[in-house]
């Protein structure tokens, strides 16, 4: 169940993503909304689910942009995984664990991205990257109090919360 | 969990990551077309983007109506001014005009028409969703004619060229993006080539130009139509600052691109450049070498 949803946000935020966010470019970057998702989503439910999501919305961007297609995925994968790492060790009902794991998740996610464009062939610089990756970590987390709540609450009680046989 | 558990979890993550970026390696090529699973998700997405960049078009027209009164006043005073210097400067470019047929015919050229290019305007419907790449995503795909390759421009000069289509959309690499260098060279001489390719901040970088090229600031770049992507002579930016390569072999020159890429919501791609077009240009070349000799 949790999974449908989660696919059609996806979706939605793809395409907010391709348009209402290039009205928010400060400092050169706009956030990653599907990348939110995905760190949200795995601080919830653990590295096996949140490398699975990673892989799946991460997939879906890469086919919408249809350019070095499977980067996405693999980076968010990652991501996805090594967050959902965290999810047994944090109290989530404290908003600095969001703010924490987002900005971080960011951040590592702009790592991950640059060397895998850089394994894959497509030449990213690293001036790039530092330029990219603090403004585009701080931008994320500001998201937080906006998402945290609504999310908190869909994964403890409403509809993503979470099946236990899966 | 045993030692073999964690080894075959560890294994299929490192499969995992290594077969998508074997995918993404061989995808990032340029490719002739998209898989069905690409246009798929496509068609389903372009008309959605196309909706929401419309519902986002009218809200920001109308919020920023408000704003806009003062800077369209002082823009309506600036234009005024700019409509006397331009007729002044019309009046002068009759007499150029004069000029020019009456040395073409001094020089028993043909006369070439200017229809140069069949052009397709196309609504520009979504941009690229991360921050590492520079391209669009326009309203027009294979149905009406797009292709591959493509190049893609707006009143005020080049935009980009088509990186793939799908039947109702296509994907413009603007030249903003590293990948989408063009060649091009100065207008005002006609002479210096150099590659142009993206810098950071919407600007542009002229590189590979030898150290006693002829380029000044305020000069305008055009493209060089060497590379054959893009036809010959049309216009990419304004050469703000020209400096010294580290190397001091080489000069490269700071270009503000005509076109405003934060701003740009309609587009022309060009579907088809006449023979005429190539023609003219290879008669002005030579027409201005025999004037200098």
């Amino acid at each position: 169940m949790s999974y449908i949803v989660l696919a059609l946000f996806g979706l939605i935020g793809l395409v907010l993503q391709s348009t209402i966010f290039n009205e928010l470019i400060i400092a050169g970057v706009k956030p990653d909304l599907i990348l939110i998702i995905v760190i949200l989503f795995s601080l919830f439910n653990g590295p096996r689910q949140g490398a699975f999501m990673g892989l799946v919305l991460g997939l879906l961007e890469d086919i919408f942009l249809a350019k070095y297609l499977g980067l996405n995925a693999a980076s968010k994968f990652i991501v996805g995984l090594i967050i959902g790492f965290l999810e047994k060790s944090m109290f989530k009902d404290n908003l600095s664990v969001p703010v924490l794991t987002l900005f971080f998740g960011s951040l590592f996610y702009s790592t991950v991205y640059y060397v895998f464009t850089n394994i894959v062939g497509y030449s990213v610089s690293f001036d790039q990257l530092v330029r990219i990756a603090i403004p585009f970590a701080i931008y994320n987390t500001c998201f937080a109090p906006f998402v945290y709540g609504r999310f908190y609450k869909a994964s403890t009680k409403g509809i993503l919360k979470r099946n236990q046989n899966a | 969990m045993t030692k073999y558990k964690i080894l075959s979890k560890v294994a299929s993550v490192l499969l995992i990551t290594i077969i998508l970026l074997a995918i993404a390696r061989y995808t990032g090529m340029e490719r002739m077309s998209l898989s069905p699973l690409e246009k798929g998700v496509k068609i389903v997405v372009a008309p959605l983007a196309s909706g929401a960049t419309g519902a986002i078009q009218k809200t920001t027209d109308f919020f920023g109506m408000f704003g806009e009164i003062n800077a369209l006043r002082e823009e309506n005073a600036a234009l005024m001014k700019n409509v006397g210097e331009l007729n002044q400067e019309i009046d002068m470019l009759r007499d150029y005009g004069l000029e020019n047929t009456r040395l073409r015919r001094l020089l028993d050229y043909k006369q070439v028409h200017v229809n140069d290019f069949q052009l397709l305007a196309a609504q520009v419907i979504g941009r690229d969703t991360s921050n590492w790449y520079s391209t669009i995503i326009i309203n027009r795909g294979e149905n009406e004619g797009v292709q591959k390759d493509m190049a893609v421009i707006t009143h005020k000069g080049l935009v980009g060229r088509v990186i793939n289509v799908s039947p109702q959309a296509s994907e413009v690499l603007l030249i903003l993006d590293q990948e989408g260098a063009v060649g091009g060279r100065v207008w005002e001489n006609r002479e210096t080539p150099g590659v142009v390719e993206g810098a950071a901040n919407n600007l542009l970088n002229m590189i590979h130009m030898p150290h006693d090229a002829d380029i000044e600031v305020n000069n305008t770049i055009v493209t060089s139509g060497l590379a054959g992507l893009f036809p010959p002579g049309i216009r990419i930016g304004r050469v703000v600052e020209v400096e010294d390569d580290a190397s001091g072999l080489m000069k490269k020159a700071i270009i503000e691109p005509f076109v405003n890429f934060n701003r740009i919501e309609e587009v022309l791609v060009i579907l088809e450049v006449s023979d005429n077009y190539n023609i003219q240009e290879q008669l002005r070349e030579q027409s201005e070498e025999a004037l200098e000799q």
